[in-house]
């Protein structure tokens, strides 16, 4: 049994990686593509991580660092130009790296929109994955899908179109479609942006149930650090293209690297 | 007056030939392409903007299998019946305004139609390839443009400006796609004309 539930081996992600979708079209042969052109503008060189399964991990850094591209990139939604992606102790070769792949090994993606489908109503968009996969009967997804509602406090809302929604209730009820899935890595793109202070409170205990109770490794990408604070996790920064080494938050804020001094000054301030 | 000038046995051949085989399937598939494919694009170009469709792939639900599948085979069945549609009122209208003409004039070229000659030529013109590519060419046109429709909208960057040129680029494209194929298709009925041709000669 494998402990490890993700390790990146010195990933590059150039601009060019990030066009389009790319779901599940294979990658060109390596005859026509040679990996990273001279000349060409990488958004991350040589990053490496890896995360213990049962571990929440946060990714920090300022924005337009390429912290969601990382994201995407592990989810298979963006190819690396090179690098090497173990999902739970299985290598994943570049050509069968593609979200669906890596989908099928359990691991969701919470997207920083929340990105439920328009013409679904709510409770349809937690069902939909599970009617896919044909996850029980209907009366148990039924089951389900009213327990990822209660969970996220969208119950009164099942009826709702996603249009008919705020920003915020969007992503909580992309977390809940994400949570009845039941994922073994979840993925998680700025889950507390666009939330209020009382939902933001209301769902770092469930992040924190979720890994408890179900055993469920998380990397949450964020710019809030407070949230790694209150999850007691250990972060790591983008910055200058590469993942430092992670650390737990106190260690960051009375640390001596550049990182910290910039990124903590406030934290240190305010006390 | 067919009948006068010696054309009296064609009527239906050239009914079948003109409506049934060419005119039917190729004006029905462009203005499915039209409507439905434009649509088509629109619908998912717009999910792949609002990142859906990643969403849908990063649930492990196929977009190919949930969202283009459906499509194809709404389409081609579509198609299909819009060309049936299509043939009949093209027949009925050719007909009913004929009838029309002859009232107006008070039938001062003396013509003699009635609907019983008229379906009955078409009937003994038609052959069984005519059966049977009724059936095949707007399940073909049907596929070709639903899945061009939904290639077009898959392909489009991250960048709402993109929607309407693939929208264009997935209609026009439909149309030249539609016009090979059916050229293609019709290289069957060259043999028959070659055929008939070298008889006469």
């Amino acid at each position: 049994m494998y402990s490890e539930a993700l390790r990146l081996e010195d990933i590059h992600l150039s601009y060019r990686g990030l066009i389009g979708t790319s779901f599940s079209k294979p990658r060109p042969l390596g005859f026509f593509e040679s990996g990273i052109q001279p000349g060409e503008q990488e958004l991350i060189s040589g990053a490496n991580l890896v995360v213990q399964k049962g571990e929440t991990i946060c990714i920090g850094g300022g924005s337009g660092q390429g912290k969601s591209a990382l994201l995407r990139v592990i989810s298979g939604l963006a190819r690396p130009n090179a690098g090497k992606i173990y999902i739970f102790g299985e290598y994943i070769p570049p050509e069968r790296l593609t979200a669906l792949n890596v989908a099928k090994r359990q691991v969701g993606l919470v997207f920083q929109n929340g990105a439920l489908i328009s013409n679904l109503r709510v409770r349809d968009n937690i069902a939909l994955p599970l009617r896919y996969h044909k996850v029980g009967t209907p009366a148990e997804i039924e089951d389900k899908v009213r327990m990822a509602m209660d969970l996220m406090r969208v119950r009164d809302y099942a009826d709702f179109f996603p249009h008919m929604l705020s920003v915020g209730m969007q992503k909580r009820v992309a977390i809940a479609r994400s949570w009845a899935m039941g994922p073994q890595l979840l993925l998680m793109d700025e889950p507390t942006a666009g939330l209020d202070n009382y939902n933001r409170r209301n769902l770092l205990p469930l992040i924190d149930n979720m890994r408890t109770l179900f055993k469920t490794t998380i990397i949450i990408v964020t710019h809030d650090l407070m949230v790694a604070k209150e999850l007691g996790c250990k972060i790591t920064f983008l910055a200058n293209k590469q993942l430092t080494e992670p650390r737990y938050f106190d260690e960051w804020l009375h640390g001596d690297t550049a990182i910290s001094k910039e990124l903590f000054r406030d934290l240190r301030t305010s006390g | 007056m067919m009948g006068k000038m010696g054309f009296d046995d064609v009527v239906g051949g050239v009914m079948v030939v003109v409506i049934i085989r060419e005119l039917g399937p190729i004006l029905t598939a462009f203005l499915i392409a039209g409507r439905s494919g434009s649509s088509l694009t629109t619908y998912i170009g717009g999910m792949v903007i609002n990142s859906e469709v990643d969403a849908l792939a990063t649930m492990g639900v196929d977009p190919i299998r949930y969202l283009v599948m459906p499509g194809l085979i709404g389409g081609a069945i579509a198609t299909f019946i819009m060309n049936i549609m299509f043939s009949t009122s093209a027949i009925c209208a050719g007909f009913v305004m004929t009838k029309v003409a002859i009232a107006l004039t008070g039938n001062a070229i003396n013509l003699q139609l009635t609907w019983d000659y008229l379906s009955t030529e078409i009937l003994k013109a038609m052959t069984l390839t005519d059966f049977l590519f009724i059936v095949v060419k707007p399940l073909v046109f049907g596929c070709i443009i639903t899945t061009n429709a939904c290639y077009q909208a898959m392909n489009i960057p991250r960048d709402i400006r993109q929607v309407p040129k693939a929208t264009g680029k997935s209609v026009i494209q439909s149309f030249f796609y539609i016009v090979c194929a059916d050229v293609f298709l019709s290289l069957f009925y060259f043999i028959d004309y070659f055929n008939e041709i070298s008889k006469i000669i």
